[in-house]
This record gives C-alpha cells, sequence and structure tokens, in this order.
C-alpha cells in the first residue's frame, strides 16, 4: 500500500477546501452552471440521468481495508448503501447529494483518497495489472511505476488542458493483464537482452467510438527515459490534437491522421529536447516512491500444503472455485484469489456497503488488509496463505463472492447502462443477467472454458464491448433498443498467441430477448469447431474467421440472401 | 489596470495585449509599457523591439508554433498561447 507523504496529503487536503467553497458559491448563485460544471469535473462529479454521480479515484486498483470501510460508511451514509467498481478501478457513487459532495471528498482525504482527475480532459486514474507484486510471471512491480506516473501527472501545469481525456495503463508481468494495447499509453515492463528493465511504449490505442489497437512506438524505452519520453508524447498530442471536434480529440484520432511514423518522428523531436532532462528518473528517486509501500510480512512457507490437496481432492464446488478464481503466487505458499463480483441478478461491479465490510473483514484475516479492484470489475486478495483457502472459499460462498467464473462466459464486463447513465442507448445490466441466467450450468461453462463477454450500453464503449471474445453494444433504432454483436476481440496477449485485436461485427442487431440465443449459437459454433479444450474461443475465431460464426447466427450467405428478398417482398 | 492571481496573491495586471486588426494588420507598438504583441508583429519588428524599454511577451495563435521564437526566448517575459 502507498502511503501518502506530507505533499500528497496537502495536496488532497487543500483541493477539499476548494471545493467546498466553490460548491457552497455554486448553491448559492455566484457561480453558473457552464462555470461549475468545469470545476466539478476536475473534482469527479457529473451531472447523470437522475441524480449526480460520483467518481473516487482507486490508483491502480490498490486499496487498504481502512479505505474499503471508509466508502462503506460513506455509500451507506451518503448514498444509497453501495457503490460500483468501474472497468478503470475506481469506485462510482451513483446517488450522492450535491451539497454533500465536499463532505464525501473531506472523508475520503482522511483515508488518503479523493476523486481528483477523474472525469475532465486530464490524466485519468493509470490502471494496472492486479496482480502486479505477486505475479510468478513479474517483470517490475507496475504499482511502484503506477505511483511514480501518478504523481507527475497530478496537477502537471503543462497538461492539465488537455485536447481530450488520457489513461495510462502499466502492466508489469510477461502477460498483458492490464489491456495497454487500448489505451492512450500503454506500457508493458520488458528486460532486454542484458537483463535492464524498460518499457515496451504502445500510443493512440482506445475504444469508445473509433476503437484502435495502439501502435509500438518503442520496443524498449530504458526506464530512466519513462517521464521524458511520456512527456515527449503528450506535447506533441497538446500541441497538435484537436479541440474543435470532441469526437476526434483522442489521440488515437491524431496518430491515425498523422500516421505512426509521422507521429514518431515528432515524438523523437520533442524528446530531443526533453531526454536527460530534469524529469530523467534516477535510482534515488524510484527507491523513494517504492519505500513509500508497506509490504506484506510475509511467512516462510512450504510451497504445498496437505490440507489443500485434500480439500481439492474432496470437494468438488471448491475444486471448480480454486480452478478458476485461484492464481499462482511468487511467494511459495501463497496465493492470489479472485472474489467474483459477477454472481448472476446482481449488476457487475456493484457492492453493498455491508459487503464491503464483510470483504475488509476478510482481507484483514487472510491477505495483510489490502486488496485490488481489476479492471474485469472484480476484488482480488492477493496474498492469501495455501491453508487458509478453503476456509476463506466457505465465507466468500456464504458472502456470494465465490461465484467460479474468472475468465469465463459469465464473468461479463459491463458498463452500468441505461439504468443509470444518460449516455446510454440500452440497457447493459439486464442483458448480462440474462447471458448469466442462460449459462447458469456449472460444467457447461466450465467445459466453453476461457471466453470474455462484455457488454456496453452505447458506443462510448465503458464495458469494453470492442475487445470482448464476443461484444455487445447497445444501439437505439427509432427510440427501441437494439444490441449489435461482435467477434473476436480481445484485450491482450493474455496468453501467448493472440495478441489485442478489434471484434467485428457480425450483422444486424438483436432485441434484448434474443441476445441470450444468439451467443449460445455463437458458443455452438466454437464448441463444433475447436481442435481440443485447449483452444480458446478467441483462438478459433482468429484460425477460421467470423464467417462460420456469422452463419450459425443469420444462416449462410443464400439463407440470408432469401431473407432479405422475404423481408423486402413483406414490405 | 486588471489583475490576476499570481503565487497565491491577487497583484495588479500589468500586461497590455495588442492584437492584429480584423484583416491581419499589425498594430503600433506603444512607447513603454509592459506588452504582449502578435507574433506576426515580433517578427515584422524585431530589431525595434530589442530596444523596447517595457518588458514584452508574444502571442502565439493556436496555429502558430514557438518555432520561430525559440531562439529569443530569453528576451520575453511570457509566452500567451491562445486557445480558442
Amino acid at each position: 500500500m502507498y502511503i501518502y507523504d506530507e505533499i500528497d496529503q496537502t495536496l488532497v487536503d487543500e483541493r477539499v477546501a476548494q471545493f467546498r467553497d466553490q460548491t457552497r458559491r455554486f448553491l448559492a448563485g455566484k457561480l453558473s452552471e457552464d462555470e461549475f460544471r468545469a470545476l466539478r469535473l476536475r473534482n469527479g462529479l457529473y451531472i447523470q440521468r437522475y441524480a449526480p454521480m460520483l467518481r473516487i479515484a482507486i490508483p491502480y486498483g490498490l486499496l487498504s481495508t481502512r479505505q474499503l470501510r471508509k466508502l462503506a460508511h460513506i455509500a451507506r451514509r451518503y448514498d444509497r448503501g453501495y457503490g460500483h467498481f468501474s472497468t478503470r478501478q475506481n469506485l462510482q457513487l451513483n446517488w450522492p447529494k450535491l451539497p454533500q459532495v465536499p463532505d464525501i471528498l473531506a472523508e475520503l482525504a482522511t483515508v488518503q483518497m479523493h476523486a481528483i482527475q477523474t472525469s475532465g480532459n486530464s490524466f485519468r486514474n493509470i490502471t494496472a495489472d492486479h496482480f502486479a507484486g505477486v505475479a510468478r510471471d513479474e517483470i517490475v512491480d507496475s504499482f511502484v511505476w503506477c505511483e511514480i506516473l501518478r504523481q507527475w501527472s497530478t496537477f502537471h501545469p503543462e497538461f492539465s488542458y488537455l485536447p481530450r481525456k488520457f489513461k495510462f495503463a502499466i502492466n508489469g508481468a510477461r502477460s498483458d493483464r492490464a489491456a495497454v494495447a487500448v489505451h492512450d499509453i500503454g506500457l508493458h515492463a520488458v528486460r532486454d537482452a542484458k537483463g535492464e528493465i524498460g518499457f515496451k511504449v504502445l500510443v493512440g490505442g482506445g475504444l469508445g467510438r473509433t476503437p484502435m489497437i495502439g501502435f509500438v512506438i518503442r520496443e524498449f524505452l530504458p526506464w530512466p527515459h519513462l517521464l521524458t519520453y511520456c512527456e515527449a508524447i503528450l506535447r506533441v498530442y497538446n500541441r497538435y490534437g484537436r479541440r474543435d471536434n470532441i469526437h476526434k480529440a483522442r489521440i488515437k484520432i491524431l496518430v491515425k491522421e498523422r500516421g505512426p511514423e509521422r507521429f514518431r518522428e515528432e515524438v523523437e523531436a520533442e524528446w530531443a529536447h526533453l531526454k536527460d532532462g530534469p524529469s530523467t528518473l534516477v535510482a534515488e528517486e524510484v527507491a523513494r516512491v517504492e519505500s513509500r509501500f508497506t509490504r506484506p510480512g510475509y511467512l516462510k512457507l512450504p510451497a504445498t500444503d496437505a490440507g489443500l490437496d485434500a480439500a481439492l481432492g474432496s470437494d468438488r464446488g471448491f475444486a471448480n472455485w480454486h480452478k478458476r478464481n485461484v492464481h499462482p503466487h511468487k511467494k511459495p505458499g501463497y496465493a492470489a484469489v479472485t472474489l467474483s463480483l459477477k454472481q448472476t441478478g446482481i449488476p457487475p461491479g456493484d457492492v453493498t456497503a455491508e459487503q464491503m465490510e464483510r470483504i475488509a473483514d476478510l482481507a484483514d484475516r487472510y491477505s495483510f488488509g489490502e486488496l485490488r479492484v481489476s479492471h474485469e470489475q472484480n476484488l482480488i486478495l492477493a496474498d492469501v496463505q495455501l491453508s487458509d483457502l478453503h476456509s476463506l472459499w466457505k465465507e466468500l460462498r456464504a458472502l456470494g463472492f465465490a461465484t467460479p467464473n474468472i475468465g469465463l462466459l459469465t464473468n461479463i464486463i459491463s458498463c452500468p447502462g441505461g439504468d443509470f447513465c444518460s449516455l446510454a442507448n440500452a440497457k447493459s445490466i439486464p442483458v448480462a443477467e440474462a447471458i448469466q441466467q442462460r449459462f447458469d450450468d456449472l460444467d457447461y461453462l466450465h467445459d466453453i472454458g476461457e471466453i470474455d463477454v462484455n457488454i456496453s450500453g452505447c458506443m462510448n464503449a465503458c464495458g469494453h464491448h470492442h475487445v470482448g471474445h464476443i461484444g455487445i453494444l447497445g444501439v437505439d433504432k427509432n427510440g427501441e433498443e437494439w444490441y449489435q454483436i461482435e467477434v473476436g476481440g480481445n484485450q491482450g496477449e493474455v496468453r501467448p498467441g493472440v495478441g489485442a485485436s478489434l471484434g467485428k461485427v457480425i450483422g444486424p442487431s438483436f432485441a434484448r430477448a434474443e441476445v441470450p440465443d444468439v451467443v449460445e449459437k455463437l458458443i455452438e459454433c466454437y464448441l463444433g469447431r475447436r481442435d481440443s479444450d485447449a483452444e480458446r474461443f478467441i483462438d478459433v475465431v482468429h484460425r477460421i474467421g467470423i464467417e462460420p460464426f456469422k452463419e450459425s447466427v443469420y444462416g449462410n450467405a443464400d439463407q440470408r440472401a432469401a431473407h432479405r428478398r422475404g423481408q423486402l417482398a413483406t414490405a | 489596470m486588471g489583475t490576476l492571481i499570481k503565487e497565491q496573491r491577487i497583484v495588479a495586471d500589468s500586461w497590455r495585449l495588442l492584437e492584429l486588426g480584423p484583416k491581419g494588420e499589425l498594430p503600433d507598438a506603444p512607447a513603454q509599457g509592459d506588452v504582449i504583441v502578435p507574433l506576426a508583429l515580433w517578427l515584422a519588428r524585431r530589431d525595434a523591439f530589442l530596444a523596447y524599454p517595457g518588458k514584452l511577451g508574444v502571442w502565439l495563435d493556436a496555429n502558430e508554433g514557438p518555432e520561430s521564437i525559440a531562439a529569443d526566448l530569453p528576451r520575453f517575459g511570457l509566452i500567451a498561447v491562445n486557445f480558442p
């Protein structure tokens, strides 16, 4: 856990006082809507369909139990008793009251939290791989690098008025668990031939209405140059990025319009002024940031546990959960555990205040008082002893967080959708629920194997539908809710082989009630064509293309043409 | 004279902004005082400005880059950048 120093705390406290005064002046009629809008957006406060929405920053998804208890308290006292963990690893409150928001921010400041730069045209929360610091395939602890970037990007004077929002992701391990290719800047830690640490730098990726996979602007950037090189990228963007059209203002559009090569040349030219300048990182600075992280006091444990092995042999439910929700750890005798927030019938990412408190108790007892939020909207207890797994599972099951579906079809990423969001064209949570209900047979789910199903209620793509192996997008047709289906998207090289890719639309959209049938047909198509259990849905799509999947849903080309003729005849 | 917040204090804003005419005509420079001049004026009358008694600032419009003033940066008290 990163512990604030005096500067961090002062910044947050001063911001609370400043926003309290701004809110007071707005409520007294001394600031206009427009004037206040710019100020509230700097503090994560949106005006949504039914009420304001407050987005609380959880830097790189890392939380202490003290912070989680505070979030529970805030949800209960100032909201409707629950919060929503988002795909940017933040927590959103959907029903705060504007006059109380300064009080909420003041409460957050007491546990080293805030809502700064969670909206507006600024650097947003920097996301990270959720097994940072514990993964066996770790190259660096990405949290340390996220924190360095957080300090650099917080209130950065040169970049406080960017053309549009800006999202970083850092992945510190071999497997990409941070979706680096779909961020404005994605940083993937690598070692060069000499064993030196650096970052592969991707730029211009993103989802939204113009989805793009980032291009590799540098295969290997030695770590001391991390900030100066990012500054060079941001300078090119800040200077040439469009401010006249919100839909063309992200860096991905600039990269596309100029072409990657020209963009790279411009960044290199800018970097020539900055390289080896004052922002160059030195070992002491990295060590300073690293030293402010508390570290778990691991015990020396054997690599296996007889009690665990016995429970796995005798308890099938536990074994299923262990297979999906327990992940290897770099310390012998420990494992990381994913708490599934994807129980059927509950909006993905939603947690009640009471559940937050129960989870905090579990994290205190089983995992050194810390937890993480993943961009897949689940929670992670990163440091659990193998000998505790069985009892932890029993407790999680009682709480409803032991759904053994991590990586499986029902582990759906979904935005809040039309139930809450004023931008949405369609609801997304009931679609997620209908799919979860259709695939409620656990054996079948495990047989289908790893697959990402992602749902967005509009083209802003908060539910990451473009990178779902199956992506579902809510669209508006003459005031009615319809759903477009994409196949073949992939968030990144989670496993070696298939890199990041964008899904392709398979055809005309469907009514909400039809969506589970369509998903079922796509799954049947996959099962009929896979080589073995080891070949995942996405592997099959990449091997055979989307045409067979299209056919499984709409029929073959002749059948589709006949269907269209029939439709025209009736029209 | 207007005021501005500088280093957390409200101070007098001594700067005067010269703007191009509606058809891009160059304005006349004043005899003294702190002045922000459009890039075009600076480039046209650079030599004359070198002897200017007040502080000088230069105004870059949204479509103007800083390259042409790079060598002269130490001469300016401020650089204004227009975000339309």
